[in-house]
């Protein structure tokens, strides 16, 4: 928004009489976007509290309650980041968990779908062991896993690293299958040695797939998070939740939910941030072409 | 070796794609240090796999390419090329400066030599303000200039460009032209150039070489002796341009296949 205004400002210097009703009307565009976006939670949410409190229901209290429950569990901590020693224990145990195994399946999907893409044969012999697997729900394998792996973190990030692994890994490999010859030539008539014709022209180029696969791959990994978390766990927001629900606190159990609703928004948006940020070239080249 | 060696030395190249599709049926020839040496014929007469094979990005599948003594049979050291796709051979991840600052991080160079070189060459070209730009940013003669400064950094013996103003405008290309002209005349580079423009490979070159249709073979060598300093007006009307331009014409025309050249030849 502050671009949109400052870039707005600059512009009003030159006064070309023609120019004036296009300002108003880019800022207006820019002013509504913001509001609409803005307005349509907002509504949602009042919708929500004015059917809530009407209903008067056990099982759905009103989103103000919520939000004061949210309030004391998590946000009523000392100054200055007025996180509880609950919210640090919960989403840390949590982050750190989803984190470790999407770490993990970014990794290796893409190490292996860079091994993968670069041979025809190779791909074409392991095309159809990646889609079986992939076709596998990671929930279905969490008995296997816990037999294999216990029941601690280990079993938690195995099994987020095996589900979230997919997308990242299809991505990679279609990826560095659609580089362009060219570029590959190019590297190697100049003599780059070839860690540095991965590092330096075959990732770049297939970055733009490689980050859509670890965007999907980012949200699969919350829900495995969340799903790991709700067997045999002693901490974690979906410890937190299922426990919650077993004591019947059910407010408790609905803030666990806006606060997993919430921290899936804020890591997509980081995610998006980020991706921007190391994207900026493939935006530009296409808009170019 | 002695002095007078040739740079380049290419005895009997024959490279089949695989059976019954023969690109390269029997090519001989040698580039002298410093000339600049133009490779002319029919479309789809084998020019690039010929390029390739030079260049050790293709095994060929007999025959003798040397580079300065030393057999190519992978990619040589001393070689620099400029593809006809520059909007392909640019990386567009990164910025002008950096495509051509690349290929000297595994020369040995410390940063500083890089960056003078890279400086160097880029005002070599006139892109001396372009270095921050992204090679999308530019129009399509400014990032084949940055091809080009890119070849001239690496300090190749040999330079190969492979159609390289195939794609770019009429005006542009005279530019171009007369830029690596210039080049050639002030740094003693040799270069080998492939081109479908009789004009342009007869302007250009010491030597201009005829091939054959496909499977090719070299029909022709014709020494240019034209003077040193060519100018896109005077040099293109004399009578001794005319001339050679109307028999190198004459032999793509009437380029024969390579049986009745391989009679020729015996």
């Amino acid at each position: 928004m502050a671009s949109i205004l400052s870039g707005t400002a600059s512009r009003a210097v030159r006064p070309p009489a023609s120019g004036a009703p296009k300002l108003q009307n880019e800022f207006m565009s820019g002013a509504k976007f913001v509001i609409i976006r803005i307005a349509a939670p907002v509504i949602l949410v009042v919708l929500w509290q004015i059917a809530a409190v009407a209903g008067d229901s056990l099982y759905f209290p009103p989103p103000s309650e919520i939000a004061v429950r949210m309030y004391e569990l998590w946000f009523s901590g000392p100054s200055p980041w007025f996180v509880t020693p609950a919210l640090v224990a919960d989403i840390g145990s949590s982050l750190g968990r989803m984190f470790a195994g999407w770490g993990i399946a970014v990794v290796l999907g893409v190490a292996l779908g860079i091994a993968i893409g670069r041979s025809r044969v190779v791909s074409q012999l392991v095309d159809p062991i990646v889609h079986f697997l992939r076709s596998t729900p990671g929930p279905a394998l969490i008995p296997v896993f816990l037999i294999l792996l216990g029941t601690d973190n280990l079993m938690r990030i195995s099994l987020i690293a095996f589900g979230s692994i997919w997308p990242v890994l299809l991505n990679s490999i279609d990826g560095v299958r659609a580089i362009d010859s060219t570029q590959l030539e190019t590297g190697r008539a100049f003599g780059l040695p070839w860690r540095a014709r991965i590092f330096r022209i075959v990732i770049p180029a297939a970055m733009p797939k490689i980050f859509a696969g670890i965007q999907v791959s980012l949200a699969v990994a919350l829900v495995l998070m969340v799903i790991s978390e709700l067997t045999v766990s002693t901490d974690g927001i979906g410890h937190q939740l299922l426990t919650a629900q077993q004591t019947f606190a059910l407010t408790d159990m609905w803030a666990g939910i806006a606060l997993l609703a919430i921290l899936g928004y804020l890591l997509n948006l980081g995610f998006t941030v980020i991706e921007r940020r190391v994207l900026r070239w493939y935006r530009g080249a296409r808009q170019h072409d | 070796m002695t002095t007078t060696a040739p740079l380049l030395d290419i005895k009997n190249l024959h490279h089949a794609y695989g059976p019954g599709s023969i690109a390269i049926d029997d090519v001989t020839f040698s580039v002298n240090n410093g000339k600049f040496t133009s490779i002319v014929g029919p479309s789809g007469c084998g020019k690039t796999t010929l390029m390739k094979s030079i260049a050790g990005l293709l095994s060929f599948t007999s025959g003798q390419v040397n580079l300065l003594g030393q057999d190519v049979t992978e990619v040589p050291s001393d070689l620099a090329m400029v593809f006809q796709d520059y909007s392909r051979s640019l990386f567009p991840w990164l910025k002008i400066g950096a495509n051509v600052e690349l290929p000297l991080r595994y020369r040995g160079l410390d940063v500083k030599e890089r960056e003078q070189r890279t400086q160097e060459s880029l005002e070599a070209v006139g892109l001396g303000n372009k270095a921050d730009k992204y090679p999308w940013e530019l129009s399509g003669g400014m990032q084949q200039r940055a091809a080009i400064a890119r070849a001239l950094a690496f300090h190749p013996k040999l330079l190969l460009m492979d159609e390289p103003f195939a794609s770019v405008d009429a005006q542009t290309r005279a530019d171009l032209e007369d830029l690596v002209g210039h080049v050639h005349r002030t740094l003693g580079m040799t270069i080998l150039f492939v081109t479908h423009d009789i004009d342009e490979a007869v302007y250009l070159a010491d030597e201009v070489l005829v091939l054959s249709k496909s499977p090719s073979r070299v029909v022709e060598r014709i020494a240019v002796d034209l003077p040193a300093e060519r100018d896109q007006v005077t040099t293109k009307e004399s009578s001794a341009f005319v001339t050679l331009r109307s028999q190198v014409a004459r032999l793509i025309r009437h380029a024969p296949d390579s049986e009745s050249v391989g009679a020729a030849n015996e």
